[in-house]
């Protein structure tokens, strides 16, 4: 049997390179994102061991809150450096000071890295605790000194000694740039900019007067670092904690291995979607390829083979298709590692250099994945082929089609159960069983839809059948209704998930528009990318002719406490501007309450308020990342509008902020005021601060709006994959179609239809398939689009977009990949040799 | 398309072939099937191809259908030269010229009766000649079943459908390779009956390849081919005849084996 199985194989070479290219696109996909995550993974495991090489203790605050810039940790007094200095066993302390910087370039232009952080630091001189080597000038002294690193200079016009403007907390300033510092002879850690002040200019332009971020601690040697970190620990103060370097080193890797997770798990999704839809695949090209040896098989039965021999000998041949594929998809992992990290550059998200990390877990799961997959998919074709009676051997090979009823009943169950599925986790949460839910469903849905390939196809395929050949395409296509629908289904599914993307992005850019309507009534908003502007830009702003009011708004974790000492306490986003504004340059709409945001009040909007089970009058407690726990009064709450947040406090409340940045200021003009002029003034006076735009309200909406169309354009390329194995499905179907009905295509060619009119045929087979694989996926994937957009109205997505022309272009799109689909296998069948295609059994 | 020699001798032969000679293979394992073959079929005749099998038979017929290419010499359908013919122009004169009824498989599944007898007229994208195609089906005697798909017509149905198809574009010359090689003998009669009474009264032109003496009786002469030559011709045929005469072929044959 195993050798009739290889022979079985070899002898259908071309179908078996079809369809295994469905598995070896998906197990590239996974062993891509792997070995991509894995490589970065590296990157920063080395980063973070290389700093903390010699760090015995490093000594921080404890976590307060998590802002917009990830955690918040209270600062560490400025004099208990030397107290540290001081303790047995300290070889050498440091303090170090860490914020956001950015330079400006000679174009004006904030420098940015797409992704990598800009760093702010303070410069000190120690060959244990820098990281950094000063390779070229000075560190700098002064406060107009500043040293950055190669990649950073790399990135500018700038040489040694030029003077260049940089963003920080404080209004712009230029400083002559009087060091170059690499690392370990890399121009960067990981791809991001770094700028280095002396430490008191740092401390200041940094926001942190007379505090440190960090200390970190060499030890004399034959000290351990335990050791060290329980001498030093008498001296913190109640808010600082210190933990040895292994663990300072682990942790911080640990918090990038988070991310990088995440990014895996993102780039798995897509994978296992390929990966269904390549199962679509292998489960069609099995079902035809034992439909078309129902007679090699039976005879095999005849010969005396069992059944389990049968079905051993369909799924052995699965499993080596399965071991191939997987192999292959496992190198070409690499490559597929390579190209995300292009197209993730190309949007802007520049990822570090990184060496090819292949681990054996990578290598294990891609051969695991796409073995199981393969197998599983060739399950039900084998059990049918293990069924053949022995007697099929003598009889015509066309065996009669079998009855839907069972398929549609089993096929109806599990939608019910899938959509089910979907509901509770769109109403309860649960990514793990919207996922779940939405296979089934996608199963359910496939089981279902041969029931409407036949007239779906009867119908869109008038349009094609004025002439026979396009007649004879749709007759064709309706022929199989269970294996054009099994093909189309394949093609469904990445549809499905498109349009359902691209509903939802398209009610998330209305429901922007909505909300920014619904909150701002400033003629002009102050709009940034990135860490945020110092207030000068918004009192700059101020200055101007024309301008009535300005606001300066303000974002920063809040801690929500359940008790005096904040033990127990949630993690919230606080905004902040100035409570004169409201009504002014922002709109809220008060739902309980009084919108009058007095000193000592809070107002929260209604969803909140809710949740943390208060009404207006009551008082809450709150803890700010630079303060103590204190009480606040409720004065009221308002319609939840996600541009504004949960919670809002009155601007004299940000000083107790992490960061004393804006995130956006707010611009009133007065009346009579000619809008086009005060714009004018103020490109001109803020033209300093390059990452500052000032934007009207739709311009502001337009950007939003481009941002949602970035991530709706990488998640359909990403879904692009899926679509492109089910057209090698396609391909796949019409080949064996072609082969087939070799002898329908003899007598045609015989009878005098031209090679032109075969390979129309095809082609008007092909379209109907993709067409009818294109209309189910956007019918399932507005009705998915529809489901996510009202499960997510409580998270802001209040309007429903529906982009009735773009889901007409992916239509559009799916016939005419039907038409490139159709190229080969129409090529093929129109060179066939007439007298041998009429002479085939 | 048609050469100036051939133009200026016109012939009342729907079909003819000139030193047919068709090779295939090359070296040690070259197999001449045609060997220097010259024939003609006159229009409204009735011409039976026999000969044991291996003697070219059915490699003259698709020759001479334009399904096979030639090695050397001529084949004329009408006052053209098929041999020199591109793809498209020989596929242009199959649907035109030619008509077909092959020993099985001559229908398509998906059409319906009907539309199987005017597939050559639908794929050139030519209305049928309506009167003609009444006749036509009021011969084969099957306008109660033309809306039904091949597979709802027992074989001799199918065939009579499958004749009816290579009448009805009122081809110049039929050719039909064993079309009862599949069918049993009272169905057989049947389409032999409709062949004879197409040429008989409806003045067609057919070149029947066939192995049963008692089909070739049907016709007005037999060609008899042995080893890739015309070894023998006979008009006014009855299947005592054809049988002596095939048997002289089995003898040859035996000889052989003996030597």
């Amino acid at each position: 049997m195993i050798r009739a199985t290889f022979r079985s194989l070899t002898a259908r070479k071309l179908r078996l390179v079809l369809s295994s290219l469905s598995i070896v696109l998906g197990v590239s996909f996974v062993s891509g994102a792997f070995v991509l995550t894995d490589s970065l993974g590296k990157v920063f495991d080395d980063l973070f061991t290389t700093i903390s090489k010699n760090v015995a203790v490093d000594i921080r605050g404890d976590k307060v809150t998590s802002g917009n810039q990830g955690d918040v940790r209270a600062l560490l007094p400025q004099d208990l450096l030397p107290q540290v200095e001081q303790v047995d066993g300290v070889k050498e302390a440091q303090g170090q000071v860490q914020g956001s910087a950015q330079l400006v370039d000679t174009k004006g232009k904030a420098v940015g890295t797409g992704g990598a952080p800009t760093f702010g630091f303070n410069w000190f001189d120690s060959t244990l605790l820098q990281p950094g080597t000063m390779v070229e000038g000075h560190a700098p002294h002064g406060p107009d000194e500043i040293a950055i690193n190669r990649g950073l200079l790399n990135r500018t016009d700038y040489k040694l000694g030029d003077t260049a403007p940089v963003l920080t907390d404080q209004p712009l300033k230029s400083y002559k740039i009087v060091g170059i510092v690499e690392f370990d002879g890399k121009p960067s850690f990981a791809g991001e900019t770094d700028v280095f002040f002396e430490t008191p200019v740092a401390q200041q332009v940094l926001n942190v007067t007379g505090k440190f971020n960090e200390i970190t601690v060499a030890a004399d040697s034959g000290v351990g670092e335990v050791e060290l970190r329980d001498r030093i620990r008498p001296l913190l103060p109640a808010d600082a904690q210190a933990i040895t370097g292994t663990r300072s080193a682990a942790e911080q890797a640990s918090d990038v291995k988070k991310g990088l997770g995440f990014f895996n798990t993102f780039l798995l999704t897509f994978a296992l979607i390929a990966l269904f839809v390549g199962a679509f695949i292998i489960f069609n090209t099995f079902s035809m390829l034992v439909a078309q040896r129902t007679r090699e098989l039976a005879l095999m039965r005849m010969l005396g083979a069992s059944r389990g021999q049968v079905r051993r000998a369909v799924l052995l041949e699965a499993v080596v298709v399965g071991l191939l594929s997987s192999f292959i998809g496992l190198i070409c992992g690499i490559g597929v590692a390579l190209g995300l990290k292009a197209l993730f550059g190309v949007f802007g998200a520049q990822l570090p250099d990184a060496p090819t990390i292949v681990a054996t877990r990578t290598v294990i799961l891609s051969f695991a994945v796409g073995t199981l997959v393969t197998a599983a998919a060739a399950f039900m074709p084998a059990r049918r082929a293990s069924r053949v009676a022995p007697l099929a051997a003598l009889r015509d090979a066309a065996t009669p089609d079998r009855s839907l009823k069972r398929q549609t009943i089993i096929g109806t169950i599990v939608l019910i159960v899938g959509a089910a599925a979907m509901t509770k986790s769109l109403r309860d949460g649960g990514l793990q069983l919207l996922g779940l839910g939405t296979l089934l469903a996608f199963i359910g849905i496939a089981m279902l839809s041969p029931l409407v390939s036949k007239p779906v196809a009867s119908v869109v395929g008038r349009l094609f059948s004025r002439k026979l050949p396009g007649r004879l395409g749709r007759e064709n296509a309706v022929r199989n209704p269970r294996r054009t629908a099994a093909t189309a289904a394949a093609l469904m599914i990445g549809l499905a998930l498109i349009s359902a993307v691209t509903v939802l992005g398209s009610s998330l850019k209305a429901s922007v528009a909505k909300t920014v309507a619904g909150a701002v009534t400033a003629d002009f908003i102050l709009n940034t990318q990135g860490p945020g502007f110092p207030d000068a830009v918004v009192q700059t702003a101020a200055q101007e002719d024309g301008v009535r009011s300005t606001a300066s708004v303000k974002v920063d974790g809040m801690q929500l406490c359940d008790n005096a000492s904040c033990s127990h306490a949630k993690q919230v986003f606080v905004t902040a501007f100035p409570a004169k504004a409201i009504g002014d340059l922002v709109s809220v709409t008060t739902a309980a309450g009084s919108d009058n945001l007095a000193p000592g009040t809070i107002l929260m909007s209604e969803n909140a308020a809710k949740s943390d089970k208060v009404k207006p009058g009551d008082t809450v407690r709150v803890q700010f990342a630079r303060s103590g726990v204190e009480t606040l009064t409720l004065a009221g709450t308002y319609k939840t509008n996600q541009l504004i947040g949960d919670y809002l406090v009155d601007s004299s409340k940000a000083k107790d902020f992490s960061t004393q940045r804006d995130v956006a200021g707010l611009v009133g003009l007065d009346k009579g005021a000619d809008p086009a002029a005060v714009r004018k003034a103020l490109d001109t006076s803020l033209k300093e601060y390059p990452n500052v735009d000032v934007l009207d309200q739709s311009e502001f909406v337009g950007q939003a709006k481009t941002q949602v169309n970035q991530i709706v354009t990488i998640i359909n390329i990403l879904l692009g994959l899926s679509v492109l194995i089910a057209l090698l499905g396609v391909i796949n179907t019409l080949a064996l179609s072609v082969i087939e009905r070799t002898r329908e295509l003899g007598l045609l060619r015989a009878v005098g239809m031209a090679r032109r009119q075969v390979k129309r045929m095809i082609r008007t087979e092909s379209v109907l398939i993709c067409t009818f694989g294109g209309l189910l996926g956007l019918v399932v994937g507005s009705v998915f689009g529809i489901a996510l957009q009202q499960a997510l109205k409580g998270q802001g997505v209040t309007e429903l977009g529906f982009p009735v022309g773009t889901l007409v272009v992916y239509l559009l799109f799916s016939a005419l990949a039907g038409v490139i689909a159709a190229a080969l296998p129409a090529r093929r069948a129109s060179r066939l040799n007439v007298l041998q295609a009429i002479a085939t059994e | 398309m048609t050469s100036p020699a051939t133009s200026a001798s016109p012939t009342t032969s729907a079909a003819r072939a000139v030193d047919l000679t068709k090779v295939y293979g090359s070296g040690d394992t070259q197999v001449v099937a045609l060997d220097a073959v010259s024939c003609a079929f006159e229009r409204g005749q009735y011409t039976a191809i026999m000969g044991p099998s291996g003697s070219g038979k059915s490699t003259l017929m698709h020759c001479l259908a334009g399904l096979d290419d030639a090695t050397s010499g001529a084949v004329f359908i009408g006052d053209t030269d098929i041999t020199t013919l591109d793809d498209k122009r020989l596929t242009r004169l199959r649907r035109d010229a030619v008509g077909f009824i092959f020993q099985a498989f001559n229908l398509l599944p998906t059409l319906t009766a009907i539309e199987n007898i005017t597939l050559p007229m639908d794929i050139a994208g030519r209305k049928p000649d309506k009167e003609w195609l009444d006749t036509v089906i009021d011969r084969i005697g099957l306008r109660d079943r033309l809306s039904h798909r091949p597979t709802e017509l027992s074989g001799g149905q199918q065939q009579r459908v499958a004749c009816a198809r290579a009448l009805a574009s009122r081809p110049e010359i039929i050719f039909a390779d064993e079309p009862t090689g599949n069918l049993d003998s009272a169905s057989g009669a049947e389409v032999l009956g409709f062949l004879r009474r197409s040429v008989t009264d409806m003045h067609q032109t057919i070149v029947m390849v066939t192995h049963d003496p008692g089909a070739a009786a049907y016709a007005d002469r037999v060609l008899f081919l042995a080893d890739g030559r015309i070894v023998d011709e006979m008009a006014d045929p009855t299947a005592e005849l054809v049988l002596d005469r095939m048997k002289k072929f089995e003898v040859v044959h035996v000889a052989d084996d003996v030597r």
